[in-house]
């Protein structure tokens, strides 16, 4: 885990060890939109097409976002609010989480969730966290029936 | 209009799928795949050779139920269907382990782990104290992201152990596919209740957790044991 959970975005993209210990984030290939996790960037042209500016951040807000959503899920009564909201991320947003920098994928996973599926993902902190940093699901796991 | 429960499953699943990826990519990736890909396969094994008992144990509580039940009413079809279509699978794991050296009657003498056990005892703990229907979202994991051909053929590569110890792998990379699109109907089609529709959700989420742990003990199992 980064030790760095700066709400601040860089002008440049750092991929740093910590990510490396994510396969499934460590690709090159990253163009995202702003909720996909891993080094969300937006490039901006000039008239001529020119390059002229690149926004891009790291993980740090990423993680900084998935470690107020795990302390949220702790909490019984924000998990109850959260289960029986009609609009999930403002609820997520007033409980306190940084709801622009969960990955989608996280969002509508939990926003179809019940009050005890939250309740056993609070209990799944870790894999919670890799899922958020993880750019996709992966095509194919290993298990077979 | 409000989400289908395949489409609220699939949801659920890839909240924590990557967890289970990521175990995938630690044990394959592992210096010592050629000597883990056998125990990978006793491992598939134990998880395999439950299939069967626990469609039919799920189908006969089912029965038991359907008549006032109509979720259950439709899991007898559907299990009925799908059971022999699963039979023999354990046979050929035993079959590919026999192609590494290993006897089959030693891969079924040992012990399964406790987290296979726990794994596969909880869908009978469902499906006897509260619903069946908990188990499609054990299947929904187990046949909805079967291995991929691609990963499939770079294991072999990289084991270089012979094309036919990965029969069962190749096969399911194909055939879990269409079990897929039977399963997507039917969760589609089911009258799910507000708990049933968590059940199979805590299920599907349950059985990745535990499965990313047993995938992950499969590299622990090779190694020396380390005291102090």
């Amino acid at each position: 885990m980064a030790s760095a959970m700066s709400t601040a975005r860089p002008t440049s993209i750092e991929v740093d060890a910590t990510l490396r210990s994510f396969p499934l984030a460590a690709s090159k290939d990253l163009v995202l939109d702003n909720r996909s996790g891993i080094g969300a960037m937006h490039d901006f042209s000039n008239t001529k097409g020119e390059s002229v500016a690149t926004i891009k951040w790291t993980s740090d807000e990423v993680l900084a976002a998935l470690t107020e959503l795990v302390s949220v899920l702790a909490d019984p009564d924000k998990r109850k609010s959260l289960a029986e909201s009609t609009d999930f991320a403002a609820t997520l947003q007033e409980a306190g989480v940084t709801v622009e920098y969960i990955p989608e994928r996280v969002l509508s996973g939990l926003a179809s969730a019940s009050e005890e599926e939250l309740e056993f993902l609070s209990s799944s902190n870790e894999a919670l966290v890799a899922s958020g940093l993880s750019v996709e699901v992966p095509k194919g796991s290993l298990g077979i029936l | 209009m409000g989400l289908g429960q395949r489409e609220r499953l699939q949801r659920k699943i890839a909240l924590l799928l990557p967890s289970l990826g990521n175990a995938g990519q630690r044990l394959f990736t592992q210096p010592r795949i050629a000597d883990l890909y056998p125990e990978y396969l006793v491992t598939l094994h134990w998880i395999v050779r439950a299939s069967v008992p626990l469609m039919e144990a799920a189908c006969t509580r089912a029965a038991a139920l359907s008549k006032d039940d109509p979720v259950s009413a439709e899991l007898v079809p559907y299990l009925s269907e799908h059971i022999p279509e699963e039979a023999d699978h354990d046979e050929w794991l035993l079959s590919d382990l026999e192609v590494l050296g290993r006897d089959r009657s030693d891969v079924t003498a040992r012990p399964p782990s406790p987290t296979v056990a726990a794994f596969v005892g909880a869908q009978y703990y469902w499906i006897f104290h509260f619903h069946p229907v908990a188990l499609l979202g054990y299947i929904a994991l187990l046949e909805g992201y079967p291995p991929t051909r691609k990963q499939i053929e770079e294991l072999i590569t990289r084991t270089g152990h012979s094309p036919k110890a990965f029969r069962t792998l190749l096969a399911h990379a194909e055939i879990d596919l269409r079990h897929r699109e039977v399963l997507d109907k039917k969760l589609d089609a089911l009258p799910l209740t507000k708990e049933q529709s968590t059940v199979l959700g805590l299920s599907a989420m349950h059985s990745i957790h535990m499965l990313t742990q047993a995938i992950d003990e499969i590299s622990h199992r090779l190694e020396p044991p380390h005291y102090g």
